[in-house]
């Protein structure tokens, strides 16, 4: 498995400097603008984070797991999303999202050894004409088959190997 | 040029000029840019007008502008010729050097990209005379195919903001008192009335009052609220302004889902574009009116769509309901007087302020006034948003607007208000929909995801995956829902896997009635609603599995087989090839056989197989 | 300012905006309550505390729970019937499976009439024991050090430290938490010397009078550096604590 590279502290910083001290109120917001820069969550950003906002690591800690949204684990370079909406949900998306837990070996949520590949469910994208809906990397690829999806993949496993 | 507005004569003055250069009414092609239509290629047709039109130079001649929703998502992307109001459906990159060639430049539709009716034959025009569009009541979705979201000068044009002029002339008391009258119930599921929640909000004592816009549209399969923000942003934040008027609040937060990214920008463009124009921030319109709006994503969490979560969320915790009382009218963002709507019951407000309580008491039904978005989806043929009255019939939104059921498949069910909401069958197509009538059937409003099912959808799955759904949604405070949840999610895998008994269902009621009696917010107590509602209309689908270990719409796989019909199959061995168990036997030209043991109901075979020959069983 | 309120037919005086739980038990009523603790917040987590409250002009009495429940004046409150035994004995029902030994839930399957389990004891959970009630959290929040937190929500919620390794919390091995969980699910353990808690292992101080090891160095310099404790509170052990409080005593009286 890969080692998450060290994060440095003045990207942190930088960030946390457009929100005021102590104002913990801005902590989900905080947390949305550390994770566009970083990628993901590490611990050390989430520290300073604590100290910025007058908070314990804790008290960060504690709600940045509540949200779905919020990863405190790397991702992979690319991320495929199954739509598990209602309306996707009885066009057949629960078979997808089985597919690709056996295509890629990984539970959903999880990501590749080599951090190729995240694979993800979402609850509605907004895009219920075109379920079931499957996203790469945020494009939408809609009214998905098991077959097409099984042969995406691999083209993505296969590129991951290439890199 | 930004003009900043002192008063309201100022902002009627900026309109007429407007309009008298002929916005935005004049030669335009509206591209629908809602996420449904961009999903399919729409920015890309978009942009390959912009190139065709300036290459051929005509660029001038007509105003290309990206929309919001249009609402026919079924029929993206969609394109519609302005003023005549022409809608071209399907639109391709292929097909712009034709447009541009034929409509622009020869001032002739393209004939073939008319919308046809399957039940007629018909060739509609005009989107006006589209049966799916025909049958709506377009008030707040009303100028989402026609105006730029980010551009305040087309919604000023189409008069956007008159409202907000209205309502300083008229004074706060007035303004209340018409919201009041008008009788508009919230639109974010809670049906609560909106009137009289500002009064109490005003009366609170406090020094800062806030409104609050609830954009955390979490349903699965609802995309209304999306819709409006993405579309018509400036529609919401005038109805929050008319809000804060009426109840003497300062500082206003539209909480947005974080799986809106489009909705967070186009609405954070606006709030900025306001502010220029001095229709937000200190003294409105040169009034005493002072209000700042700020924009907060939320962390990705349905149960912050729930009020009081919302507010922990937007006060930087997790997102776990509070008690109520108090309700957040007297106490609740940071402990002050804060009124919370929903993003369809703020961009409502103008229309009411604009022509009046008792023209919105016209519509709708004697209980539920006014208008209401569905975001209709699922197995139906016109998949999209609509806008019809309370107290059309359910038919009517399926059928008539709707289209039916695609591939000729019988209807079962229709779920309303997600997973809150309850599944009504065909006996119930002819209730009305308003707030008390779908209630009292055992379904619920909620924020206005319709989604339609039909025979090949297995009643008892359904139950379970709202039960799965709102176990890992459920903040996990009160153990009657985080472990009621699960043990019934648990249950209902025994009945969909062969497992269950007669038993099972009572035990399943037994823990339903304590998940709702005893939870503390609106999740636990009706996270029941769709297994409860399925119980109650479709009981004979859950005895066939526990009693005859059968799926009767061949779903639920420990119950079902997939077989290969002898006849049918040519032996082009495609499934075989394509089987990731490698569960299928035969010889090329033969019949093939799927070897029960090893399948593992991937369903690919069936997905392959060009002659319909797999069959479940 | 009191108020006068009706539990169970009986009156019953409290201040106004006390918790009806507490008012209840003072007032001599036995209502089971896991996740309450009169030194911390209520966040209403067991759901055992139901009892019901009539409304009048309502047909059906409220049900609630009455832990976070404000007392005000004329409150007629009842605390058993069917329907609230049913829904105790559930939400027991619903937390067995964590839990199944513990002394706590034991005592009230038997006071409730509970003689077997209606679910499976649950064997992967993460804190074994634990039934996600934050007594722990909450206290440690009160006592001022926030080295807790709930983790996760729903079926994924978990307590404790944060990163999920032992060197990152902020806590002191004071043994709040320990002392209160009501499935006395959290390990620690006291050799002569140390203090193992939530993966931290802490040197204890010694009572410097008797020399018994009643509080972590850590804590102890966490107290110290707070300036508004007498130096006794974090130099003598409990009982040495009384008997020099007691000697004080003497002395100032002769």
């Amino acid at each position: 498995m890969s080692e998450a590279p060290a994060v440095d502290p003045a990207r942190v910083e930088v960030i946390l400097a457009g929100y005021p001290q102590g104002d913990a109120g801005s902590l989900v917001n905080v947390l949305h603008d550390l994770q566009a820069e970083l990628r993901y969550l590490p611990e050390q950003a989430l520290r300073q984070a604590a100290a910025h906002l007058g908070l314990t690591p804790a008290q960060v800690f504690g709600v940045t797991t509540f949200y779905e949204g919020f990863h405190t684990s790397p991702r992979g370079e690319h991320t495929c999303t199954v739509c598990m909406g209602t309306a996707c949900h009885v066009r057949g998306a629960r078979r997808l999202l089985e597919q690709l837990e056996r295509d890629t070996g990984v539970s959903v949520g999880g990501t590749t050894s080599d951090l190729s590949l995240t694979i993800e469910e979402v609850n509605c994208v907004g895009a219920c004409a075109l379920g079931p809906l499957v996203l790469i990397d945020g494009e939408y690829h809609g009214h998905m088959t098991a077959d097409r999806l099984g042969r995406l993949v691999t083209e993505f496993l296969e590129d991951g190997k290439d890199e | 040029m930004t003009t900043r507005l002192t008063d309201p004569g100022a902002l009627a003055r900026h309109r007429e000029a407007l309009v008298a250069a002929g916005e935005p009414s004049r030669d335009a092609i509206a591209v629908c840019g809602g996420t449904g239509c961009r999903a399919q290629g729409a920015m890309k047709v978009f942009e390959a007008l912009q190139t065709e039109v300036e290459a051929r130079g005509v660029d001038r001649r007509v105003n290309l502008r990206a929309t919001g929703c249009h609402g026919f998502c079924e029929r993206g992307p969609l394109l519609l010729l302005l003023p005549e109001g022409v809608l071209y459906q399907h639109v391709q990159v292929e097909d712009v050097p034709e447009i541009v060639e034929k409509t622009v430049v020869g001032g002739e539709a393209v004939e073939r990209l008319f919308y046809v009716d399957p039940s007629t034959d018909l060739q509609h025009r005009k989107e006006e005379k589209i049966p799916f569009y025909r049958r709506q009541q377009r008030l707040v979705l009303r100028d989402n195919g026609h105006l730029d979201p980010t551009s305040i000068d087309d919604y000023i044009a189409l008069g956007g903001y008159s409202a907000l002029a209205r309502a300083l002339e008229m004074g706060p008391v007035a303004v209340l008192e018409e919201v009041k009258r008008a009788g508009l119930r919230g639109r974010g599921g809670g049906g609560f009335p909106a009137g009289v929640k500002w009064e109490v909000c005003r009366n609170a004592p406090g020094d800062l009052h806030y409104v609050v816009c609830n954009a955390d549209e979490g349903d699965p399969g609802a995309f209304m609220d999306r819709s409006v923000l993405e579309g018509n942003p400036h529609s919401v934040l005038e109805g929050m302004t008319i809000g804060a008027l009426a109840i003497g609040a300062r500082k206003g937060h539209v909480y947005v889902r974080q799986e809106y990214p489009l909705a967070v920008q186009h609405l954070t463009h606006a709030l900025e574009q306001s502010g220029e124009f001095g229709l937000l921030g200190e003294a409105i319109l040169g009034s005493d009116l002072s209000f700042d709006v700020q924009v907060s994503r939320g962390g990705g969490a349905f149960v912050c769509g729930e009020e009081s979560a919302m507010m922990a969320s937007l006060e930087g915790c997790r997102g776990v309901p509070r008690r109520r009382p108090p309700y957040p009218a007297e106490h609740g963002l940071w402990g002050r007087p804060t009124n919370v709507n929903n993003v369809e019951t703020w961009a409502t407000v103008p229309h009411i302020v604009l022509r009046g309580a008792d023209w919105f008491r016209s519509i709708g039904t004697e209980g539920s006034k006014g208008t209401k978005i569905f975001s209709l989806v699922g197995k139906v043929n016109n998949t999209g948003l609509v806008e019809v009255p309370m107290g059309i019939s359910l038919r009517e939104i399926v059928f008539g607007i709707g289209g039916g059921i695609p591939g000729g498949k019988a209807f079962k069910a229709v779920q309303t208000g997600g997973p809150s909401g309850g599944c009504l069958p065909a006996e119930k197509l002819d209730a009305p929909v308003d707030f008390d009538t779908l209630l009292a059937e055992g379904a619920m409003m909620g924020s206005g995801g319709m989604i339609v099912m039909d025979e090949d959808t297995c009643m008892v799955d359904m139950a379970k995956y709202f039960l799965r759904f709102l176990a890992s949604e459920s903040c996990g405070n009160c153990t009657s829902c985080r472990e009621g949840l699960l043990r019934l999610h648990e249950l209902l895998g025994d009945i969909t896997e062969g497992r269950g008994t007669r038993d099972t269902i009572a035990r399943v009621e037994e823990i339903a009635d304590t998940v709702r009696a005893a939870s503390m917010c609106a999740l636990g107590t009706t996270a029941v609603n769709p297994v409860l509602s399925t119980l109650r209309y479709f009981r004979h689908e859950y005895l066939a599995h526990v009693d005859g270990d059968r799926c009767p719409a061949g779903v639920c796989k420990a119950l079902i087989s997939f077989i290969i019909d002898p006849e049918l199959c040519n032996g082009c061995t495609l499934c075989a090839l394509r089987c990731p168990q490698e569960a299928i036997a035969g010889e090329k030209k033969l019949p093939h056989t799927i070897e029960q043991e090893l399948c593992i109901k991937c369903g690919v075979c069936k997905d392959v197989c060009r002659r319909d020959a797999v069959l479940v069983r | 300012m009191d108020v006068t309120l009706r539990i169970d037919g009986g009156e019953v005086t409290a201040p106004t905006g006390a918790g009806l739980l507490d008012v209840a038990r003072r007032a001599g009523y036995r209502i089971p309550g896991l996740c309450h603790h009169e030194g911390v917040p209520d966040i209403a987590a067991c759901r055992l505390c139901l009892v019901e409250v009539r409304q009048p002009g309502r047909g059906e009495p409220l049900l609630t729970t009455s832990c976070n429940y404000p007392v005000v004046a004329d409150l007629d409150v009842v605390t058993e019937s069917p329907r609230i035994r049913r829904h105790r004995i559930m939400n027991l029902q619903l937390l067995l499976p964590y839990a199944p030994q513990a002394p706590a839930l034991q005592e009230l399957a038997v006071q409730l009439g509970v003689t077997r389990g209606l679910f499976a004891p649950v064997a992967d959970a993460p804190l074994p024991g634990c039934i996600l009630c934050e007594l722990c959290v909450r206290v440690c929040s009160t006592v001022g050090y926030n080295a807790l937190s709930a983790l996760g929500r729903g079926d994924h919620k978990s307590v404790g430290p944060p990163f999920g390794h032992a060197g990152a919390t902020d806590c002191v091995g004071c043994g709040s938490c320990q002392s209160v969980c009501p499935t006395q699910c959290i390990a620690m353990e006291d050799t002569s010397a140390a203090r193992t808690i939530w993966g931290r292992t802490f040197d204890l101080f010694a009572c410097r009078r008797c020399g018994t090891p009643f509080m972590t160095k850590a804590h102890r310099d966490a107290t110290a550096a707070r300036g508004d404790l007498p130096e006794e509170y974090y130099t003598l052990c409990d009982a040495c604590k009384r008997v020099v409080l007691s000697e004080n005593l003497l002395t100032a009286a002769r």
